[in-house]
């Protein structure tokens, strides 16, 4: 018990190093409850569907379990879990564009565009609805390209400073600044009808 | 300091989309998930989805192995049908066996009427003969006349079935007709064009009545013959 209460107090950086160095799993345990639900937030946002986010949440804690000593602790592990957690969106990202060049219709990006331009007509009183905003943000946020979502989502949702997520990403903080920019530019203008943003 | 100054005015110039996006309701993973995740942990289930991958030679070469395979499947099954079935399109419909034997059996029946008429006072004398004589070969001799008597004789017509024949001018004469040539041969209504087996014209029986006529009195001669023979003995 007084174990338990002393990894609470833990860092996460403090926490993965005793997973690390003792195999406690305990410790495991509470980083995954710490990270669970800003992962699944992140994973969420990025894909746009909960079941195949959860399982790559549940893919992601995996690779963590299995990688564990491939963690570096010169870097923070957030950066490091949300690399992980983001290859494997990006991965399904891939799978899904393979399998929507290969399928007969791509239906689903047309009812996205369709769905966004019919909204301007709801009245405002039910636009204000949090759910229907929030939907039509997520739709519009999937029509943005996937290089500028990320960043987005790192940003402007997560709230990572630029340098996180040049550690996060391995690109350089200027293409992060731009593709940035760039992603909030196609973001505004497809929810330019909507809302004056 | 005018980078940073961009920075804040970009910052300022989205601030009502930051605000929008920082406001979304945080999705949080079902209540089963560390459930669901540390018996995965504990059973050491560690396949990961989303990396499962299919190595490239596998996608190179299905799709070719898919293509030969459904070539050489066609191949065998065109070929097959080329052996053992024809082309319905392509060939003249035959003609069912029962029907080619019923016109076979037809036309010996007619054969055999009309050859009955000549040979059998001829057969009752030789058998006669036979039963008198007892000797084998006439048996064999008997038996072989028959048969090719059954295999060559035709219908012994008195007229031509090619040409057309004047009834008046035959029955007043007797001789016979005169020959037409451009004449075809006569056909029953609602028949083919082919000539029917069963109608091969009219013709005269008055010919083999006479016939028939002598070979009854070759046999009453033969009778005669016979009755002396048996009287002597």
């Amino acid at each position: 018990m007084a174990s338990d209460k002393k990894l609470l107090s833990l860092t996460d950086e403090g926490l993965i190093k005793e997973f690390q160095d003792n195999d406690t799993i305990e410790a495991y345990e509470i980083l995954v409850k710490r990270f669970k639900d800003p992962l699944m937030n992140f994973v969420y946002r990025f894909v746009g569907d909960r079941d195949v986010s959860v399982d790559i949440v549940q893919d992601t804690m995996i690779k963590f379990y299995l990688n564990k000593n491939s963690y570096q602790s010169i870097a923070k592990f957030s950066t490091w879990i949300y690399t992980i957690a983001g290859n494997l969106a990006k991965n399904e990202l891939k799978r899904r564009n393979r399998r929507s060049m290969l399928s007969i219709s791509n239906s689903d990006d047309d009812d996205i565009t369709l769905q966004i331009e019919d909204k301007k007509f709801i009245a405002p009183d039910r636009a204000a609805d949090n759910v229907i905003k929030s939907d039509i943000v997520q739709k519009a946020l999937l029509k943005v390209k996937p290089v500028y979502r990320e960043m987005i989502i790192l940003r402007d949702i997560e709230g990572f400073s630029y340098e996180e997520i040049v550690e996060m990403t391995g690109i350089s903080i200027g293409t992060v600044k731009s593709r940035i920019n760039r992603g909030r530019t196609q973001l505004q203008k497809l929810l330019k009808n909507i809302y004056e943003v | 300091m005018e980078k940073n100054n961009n920075i804040f005015n970009e910052e300022e110039k989205f601030e009502k989309l930051r605000n929008l996006l920082s406001e979304l309701p945080k999705e949080k993973v079902p209540d089963n998930f560390e459930y669901n995740l540390m018996t995965r942990v504990h059973n050491k289930n560690f396949d990961i989805k989303s990396e499962r991958k299919t190595s490239k030679l596998f996608r190179i070469y299905t799709p070719t192995f898919a293509l030969a395979a459904s070539v050489a499947l066609i191949f065998f099954l065109f070929s097959e049908k080329d052996i053992n079935n024809e082309d319905p399109w392509n060939t003249q419909p035959k003609l069912r066996p029962e029907m080619q034997t019923s016109e076979a059996l037809e036309y010996d029946a007619l054969l055999d009427e009309e050859t009955n008429v000549s040979s059998k006072p001829s057969e009752e004398i030789l058998g006669e003969v036979k039963k008198d004589e007892g000797s084998v070969q006439m048996e064999d001799q008997r038996t072989q006349n028959n048969i090719a008597a059954k295999k060559t004789s035709k219908p012994n017509f008195p007229f031509d079935k090619r040409e057309s024949v004047d009834l008046d001018k035959m029955l007043s004469t007797s001789q016979a007709p005169s020959v037409n040539k451009n004449i075809k041969q006569p056909q029953l209504t609602g028949g083919n064009e082919s000539p029917s087996p069963e109608f091969g014209g009219f013709f005269l029986r008055q010919k083999s009545v006479e016939v028939k006529k002598d070979s009854l009195k070759a046999a009453d001669s033969l009778k005669q013959l016979q009755d002396s023979l048996n009287g002597k003995k």
